[in-house]
């Protein structure tokens, strides 16, 4: 799986689209593509094996749609090759979803990208079918900031989800919910450091004064944490959050944040100091300073990474309370 | 096994600690000589309380007197989250309980049967100092029932304490239109309404404030014409309502106060219709509506208990028209970390017209997301986190900002 926030943007936005969501537009979820899985891999005959992005499913269309989404100009062939292999049984023997393959099931793999890179990418998927043929028929769909998402080129093997995509879904990205997929490890540190600060405050709430950086990311994945299959990986994004952490205690939250103890970084005890003796009232005035700190030190994080990321995603800003 | 279970009132009690113990200690302990004499078991206990509703339903119909030493039967409705092995729910429950007593004052009591218990717990009033016995019936360790005969100024106060100052405790809320269900099923005979919008203003003009109570058969005109009314339906939302039934084939009756915090008032004689009421609307529908529904169908993450990542859940929404005129504003009041909403969080101003706040709900300690657009709130509750934050949340929402907001989410088009 690779991803970049453009990337992480897309797949929520892909997710966000198969829920009953008021404020967005529903066209997957009427269309019953419901079901809904991330990070899964599967097995090819070959022996091989392919971690997609994301696979929805619709038992009412009896249709899968296996996404593959970039956010940069080119594609990784390999994966591309990989994709083209899987066999319409993985999807009820492998990944447990709601179709009958022999009753008009159809699939798709196909690509997601940001709509400035659809000829980019369609290149190297035409490149790649010199090879593999069947790879030059994944369609493409495209995400603009503006007018939101629609299929650049190919065509899905169901009419009504062709149609959809085709047509264009008009969704303002900016509203997609973050919730679905809250960060992976190459997330921006500031969007890393939200679920992190939130987290430790839970946690001085709970009076569970020690925690770990593991545990943040444990608790910030919930159970898809068990699900991301590298050690690797894992030690990656704990990585990540003792930065965060580091940062924090050197900065805004010098003399909340303390590092009782020594370890590894997954392991490594943080302690957050501030509030809540059994029986009191909570301290709203420590509480709203504490919310002043976190809040500047997210925005230093955002503004550090501005010149990377601000005017590309157009990154929204916080609110600093006034004193 | 108690001798003599019925003798003994809670007035009865404090007599005997004021004679026979220096009352004047802040922190009121008592040694095994001085325990009051409970009622072991929920047989003994129900017994006792029918006794008590009886003789205190009489004195009601004598002197039209509500509240009184020893008077009528308060239960309040608790959601605890301290089990995390069902085979060792009645030890947990205990060291929990054996924990807070220092803090709110109470000496633990394990009774005779599985999952149930007695906090003896004393407070002053005036010079003396009262013991009033409150029976937690966990049977169900996550849907706690806790009784008490107590002056309803003191279990109040002790219940509101006890539980407000615990991450792993919670009252029942019931939403308006839980409420209001509750009255088309029985003979509805009074209610209470309330609502301030102090959260959200701070200038005097524009603070809006109702409180009232009423009773009488004319309740349900009153409520409906409140309903009519375009500014009050959205600032009158209900506090209790009075359900009164009469048991076929005489003329007695019982008639119940349920109050939106989770608190039912009992006055009739009859502890088993009281008990089958609470059991109906609480271990039954809300129960029903927390735990399946919310924290099962609609709570956001993967599915743990399959080898694939299926995400599942659906966000919720908190839909009013009393549009919110200013997103920035709104959220800092709401997320300030303060009462009644105790919510805690980072605010992303998104645009105009759209927020995004990472949030910390201060009472469980537990993080959830919230999506302000100017008619709408989105809600994202983390699959594991408890699913009353919701009904808390909703309910305080109708209190203080608009009254006829609704609650939806996933097939749900009223999740209350």
């Amino acid at each position: 799986m690779t991803t970049s926030s453009k990337n992480v943007l897309i797949l929520r936005a892909l997710i966000a689209l198969c829920k009953r969501d008021i404020k967005l537009p529903t066209d997957l979820y009427d269309l019953g593509y419901t079901q809904v899985v991330i990070d899964k891999t599967i097995r090819l005959e070959d022996d091989r094996s392919v971690m997609p992005d994301l696979i929805i499913a619709s038992s009412k269309e009896n249709h899968c749609v296996v996404w593959e989404s970039k956010s940069g100009r080119s594609i990784d062939n390999d994966q591309a090759k990989r994709l083209a292999s899987t066999k319409a049984n993985v999807f009820p023997d492998q990944v447990m979803l709601n179709v009958k393959i022999q009753d008009g099931f159809a699939f798709d793999i196909a690509y997601a990208c940001d709509g400035k890179e659809c000829q980019n990418i369609r290149c190297d998927l035409d490149r790649v079918a010199k090879e593999l043929p069947s790879v030059g028929l994944f369609p493409l769909v495209g995400f603009y900031d503006e007018s939101g998402i629609k299929t650049h080129s190919g065509r899905f093997n169901k009419e009504n989800i062709n149609r959809v995509l085709r047509d264009g879904i008009n969704i303002d990205l900016r509203e997609v919910p973050t919730e679905y997929l809250r960060f992976d490890k190459d997330s921006p540190r500031s969007e890393m450091a939200l679920y992190v600060i939130i987290n430790i405050v839970a946690y001085a709430t709970r009076e569970e004064s020690l925690f770990s950086a593991e545990q943040i990311a444990r608790d910030s994945y919930g159970s898809s944490w068990a699900h991301i299959a590298s050690n690797a990986t894992k030690d990656e994004i704990a990585g990540k959050i003792d930065n965060v952490l580091s940062d924090a205690r050197q900065h805004e939250l010098y003399g909340y944040l303390t590092k009782p103890g020594r370890g590894g970084i997954r392991s490594q005890k943080w302690n957050l100091s501030y509030l809540n003796r059994r029986g009191t009232a909570f301290p709203s005035k420590r509480l709203k300073k504490l919310q002043k700190q976190c809040i500047e030190f997210v925005n230093r994080l955002r503004n550090e990474e501005a010149g990377i990321y601000a005017r590309q995603l157009r990154l929204p800003f916080f609110l600093l309370e006034e004193e | 096994m108690e001798t003599f279970p019925f003798l003994r009132t809670v007035m009865d009690i404090g007599f005997m600690f004021k004679n026979s113990y220096n009352c004047t200690k802040k922190v009121m302990t008592m040694g095994d000589s001085m325990k009051p004499d409970l009622h072991r078991t929920r047989l003994d206990m129900v017994c006792h309380l029918q006794e008590r509703m009886r003789s205190g339903y009489e004195r009601y119909l004598d002197e039209q007197k509500l509240e009184w030493e020893g008077g009528l039967l308060k239960t309040y409705l608790v959601e605890a989250d301290i089990v995390d092995k069902i085979n060792d729910s009645h030890n947990q429950i205990l060291k929990y309980l054996h924990t807070q007593a220092e803090s709110f004052n109470y000496s633990p009591e394990e009774l005779d049967e599985e999952n149930f218990f007695a906090l003896v717990a004393g407070s002053r009033a005036g010079r003396q100092v009262k013991f009033d016995i409150y029976y937690v019936d966990a049977s169900d360790h996550r849907f706690w029932v806790v009784y008490t005969v107590g002056h309803s100024t003191r279990t109040d106060n002790f219940m509101d304490k006890l539980v407000t100052n615990s991450t792993k405790l919670d009252n029942a809320w019931f939403p308006m239109q839980f409420l209001s269900k509750l009255v088309e099923k029985e003979f509805f005979n009074g209610l209470g309404g309330r609502f301030n919008n102090d959260p959200f203003t701070k200038e005097a003009d524009d603070q809006l404030k109702i409180s009232l109570k009423l009773w009488g058969n004319l309740a349900k005109d009153v409520f409906d014409a409140f309903q009519n009314s375009e500014r009050l339906r959205r600032m009158f939302s209900l506090s209790s309502v009075r359900l009164k039934r009469y048991f076929k084939g005489t003329d007695e009756s019982i008639t119940d106060d349920v109050n939106f915090f989770g608190k039912v008032t009992s006055m009739g004689q009859s502890f088993d219709s009281h008990l089958d009421l609470v059991n109906k609307f609480y271990k039954g529908e809300y129960k029903h509506r927390i735990v399946q529904i919310i924290e099962g169908e609609l709570a956001i993450g993967v599915d743990d208990q399959s080898d694939v990542a299926i995400l599942k859940g659906e966000p919720m929404f908190v839909r009013f028209g009393n549009i919110i005129p200013d997103i920035e504003l709104f959220v800092r009041s709401l997320f300030s970390g303060t009462a009644p909403f105790r919510l805690w969080g980072l605010q992303q101003i998104i645009k105009r017209d759209f927020a995004r706040i990472y949030a910390v709900d201060l009472h469980l300690g537990r993080t959830l997301t919230f999506e302000v657009f100017p008619d709408t709130i989105r809600i994202f509750l983390p699959l594991g986190t408890c699913g009353n934050t919701i009904a808390r949340f909703f309910t305080l929402f109708q209190h203080h900002y608009d009254s006829s907001a609704e609650l939806l989410g996933g097939r749900y088009d009223h999740l209350f």
